[in-house]
């Protein structure tokens, strides 16, 4: 699709705004084809929101969004629909169906876009759940799985029909380390195998780092930075070393903004 | 704590009035579009009896239980004061237009709406919380046509059903006490009823009513569990909030509906 | 497997619904399957119709033949008009007939009874009913009463 766009998502002079504040203002982020692309920031910069603007669950207040070729924000709902089925998500839960077991999940997508014959998605949805290791699993239910099986069943699943573009929202949350490794690989195999383009959507520092081509830093409405992960570390841009480094206080201070101490505690009586 | 000026007082006032007017109008374009939207998923109906069965079947024992119940009160309260004017026979009567015309649809109403509706309310919340509607809109599947279209006419269709089946549990409980206990002769229990009783006027209008709170009860339930704010606070606060205006909704729509239909006597 | 108890707990469910419809409309309100639109209007002025509702039973000889569907007042005569509607088959009421506003019992319901003429013609649709008998009132009839004693005081 659209060969000589490189390109599989560019989000134009976007701006959203949530009530009276705006989450982002303006921004311009390019997500190259067949690469891993991180996007990174601190807790509550809107990293959310981005995935679910590319996702067209919102729709932006200003700026176009284009996957594919496509402006989304000019889809009717049901060309939306269409175009998702070239999109996977991983959601930070994971996300799967309660009610149906592991088979029927990862099944789900092929049953509802496709009609093939019931031995062909058996044999799909094994060899998806072969590729996450997770074969053997196939007979259980969602709340007998662990969380990093969960993510891996629902990566399964959002890998069932073949998409284009993969999308990871915060995949590092809440995972012990043997599951994170297991995680970095699988991203990093599923783009070059498969040649997917990647989306990481995440604050690790250091998984997202490991594994990104091009890493975008987002914060304060605004694209702070854009590189590969060693520009970055190396940048002179004060807010994005001290989101790279970690260090508690700088140009994102670290009080709330609040009305004068002294005058808060003096003023009360 | 602080104070507030009269005009910001105002300024919150109309605040609330419009959200309410949002709310309102965001759960009438969820109904239009969960019900005439674009169908996207190809199994409706299987998907329609899987919600017939844990909305109407799972809510069956309850109904039917408190049906003989109720049945066999209105009896005893009902002879205990015919008999002071000598006319136990109209128990009958009594127990058949009580439940018909009003019990029937609103105790179903109410009772489906601690049943089933907050149980709708709670599982919708739940699946958006744990991010299954987003999962399943990325999916490409609109979960307007596949998780609340099939709830929305499951609950149309059942809440009727258990409405009648409520009413006619009910008017067997109340024969059993009148004949059996309380001694009323059979024949003149069911002669009394069925002269008194019409069928268009009674048994379809309790039908109508409970149409209409099945289409209000199961409405407010679905959109709640899909309004909600997707936290564990919310959840349950939407729950709460099912029940409470479900109940209200009903009671309040009875006294409409009763004062149309049955109002010129 | 599991489906296939679901769809049978669904079918059960929509089964008993609907037999509890039936069940309301044949055994509770009594409604015979050929109640066919065949009827036919008569009218009745009553100069007192106290009492009677619309839906009460039209009998004849303690059959039932048909029901009041409106009552309303006659403007011109300043009397009660009861409108009924009496069953298609019962075509042969003279037109002479006497209809009385009944009391079933002390207490009971309020009914119109029709008695039967000896006329040779008999009443059509939308005929009329002449000769009437209007609702017992109690307090009438206790008026009645007094003033007859009195007058048999003073004729003493």
């Amino acid at each position: 699709m659209s060969a000589g766009n490189e390109y599989a998502v560019e989000l134009k002079g976007v701006s959203f705004k949530r009530g009276d504040r705006a989450i982002f203002n303006d921004i311009d982020i390019r997500l190259p084809r067949g690469k891993v692309t991180g996007i990174m920031g601190p807790s509550g910069c809107g990293k959310t929101t981005l995935l679910r603007l590319i996702g067209a669950e919102l729709k932006p207040s200003q700026g176009e969004v284009w996957v594919n070729g496509q402006n989304l924000p000019q889809l009717s709902r049901s060309e939306l629909f269409d175009m998702r089925k070239q999109m996977g998500v991983l959601f930070q839960s994971g996300a799967l169906f309660t009610d149906l077991d592991v088979f029927e999940n990862v099944a789900f997508p092929l049953r509802v876009h496709t009609k093939l014959p019931e031995e062909m998605i058996r044999d799909i949805v094994l060899m998806k759940l072969q590729a996450v290791g997770l074969r053997g699993a196939v007979d259980l239910m969602p709340d007998e799985l662990s969380g990093g099986m969960k993510r891996r069943v629902a990566l399964a699943r959002a890998i069932a029909l073949d998409p284009q573009i993969l999308i990871y929202d915060e995949p590092f949350v809440g995972q012990d380390p043997i599951a994170m490794g297991v995680l970095v690989r699988l991203i990093r195999l599923l783009t070059d195998a498969l040649g997917i383009t990647s989306i990481v959507v995440s604050h690790d520092l250091a998984e997202t780092a490991s594994i990104a081509d091009y890493l975008y830093v987002v914060g304060d409405t605004q694209v702070l930075g854009q590189g590969t992960p060693e520009e970055l570390m190396n940048s002179d841009n004060p807010r994005i070393r001290q989101f790279m480094k970690g260090t508690p206080d700088g140009p994102v201070p670290f009080h709330f903004p609040a009305a004068n101490y002294r005058e808060d505690l003096l003023g009360g009586r | 704590m602080r104070k507030q000026s009269p005009l910001e007082r105002l300024r919150l006032f109309g605040r609330a009035g419009i959200d309410v007017l949002a709310t309102l109008g965001r759960s009438c374009i969820f109904l239009v579009r969960a019900l005439f939207g674009r169908g996207t998923s190809g199994n409706a109906l299987q998907l329609l009896v899987k919600q017939l069965y844990s909305i109407g079947v799972m809510s069956l024992a309850i109904i039917v239980v408190s049906g003989v119940f109720i049945g066999m009160v209105l009896s005893l309260q009902g002879f205990s004061i015919l008999a002071k004017y000598g006319s136990e026979q109209a128990v009958g009567q009594m127990v058949a237009l009580t439940l018909l015309r009003e019990l029937g649809p609103v105790v179903t109403a109410l009772l489906f709406a601690g049943r089933a509706g907050s149980a709708l309310t709670a599982e919708i919340g739940n699946m958006k919380s744990t991010e299954q509607l987003s999962s399943l809109a990325m999916i490409g599947v609109d979960p307007l046509k596949y998780i609340v279209a099939p709830r929305l006419w499951a609950g149309f269709i059942s809440m009727p059903l258990l409405a009648m089946i409520f009413s006619v549990v009910g008017i067997w409980g109340g024969a059993m006490v009148a004949v059996e206990w309380l001694g009323v002769y059979e024949g003149s229990f069911w002669a009394n009823m069925q002269s008194s009783v019409s069928f268009r006027e009674d048994v379809l209008n309790g039908l109508i009513k409970s149409l209409v709170f099945a289409f209000v009860v199961t409405w407010i339930a679905v959109f709640q569990g899909y309004d909600c704010e997707p936290t564990s606070e919310g959840i349950s606060r939407a729950t709460t909030r099912t029940v409470v205006y479900a109940s209200l909704a009903v009671l309040g729509l009875d006294f409409i509906l009763t004062a149309l239909m049955f109002g010129d006597f | 497997m599991q489906n296939r108890t679901l769809e049978i707990g669904v079918g059960l469910f929509l089964l008993a619904g609907l037999l509890a419809l039936l069940l309301l409309a044949l055994r509770v309100s009594g409604l015979t399957v050929v109640t066919g639109e065949n009827t036919y209007r008569v009218y009745a002025h009553f100069d007192n119709i106290a009492g009677l509702t619309v839906r009460a039973k039209v009998t004849m000889a303690g059959v039932t033949i048909g029901k009041v569907t409106a009552i309303d007042l006659d403007r011109d005569s300043y009397t009660g008009r009861v409108t009924m509607e009496v069953d298609g088959d019962v075509n042969n009421l003279p037109i002479d007939s006497t209809a009385s506003i009944l009391t079933a019992g002390l207490l009971g319901e309020k009914y119109v009874g029709i008695s039967v003429g000896g006329d040779e013609e008999v009443l059509a649709d939308g005929g009329t009913i002449h000769d009437t008998q209007s609702s017992l009132v109690l307090e009438d009839l206790i008026g009645k009463f007094l003033l007859n004693s009195v007058n048999k005081d003073e004729t003493n």
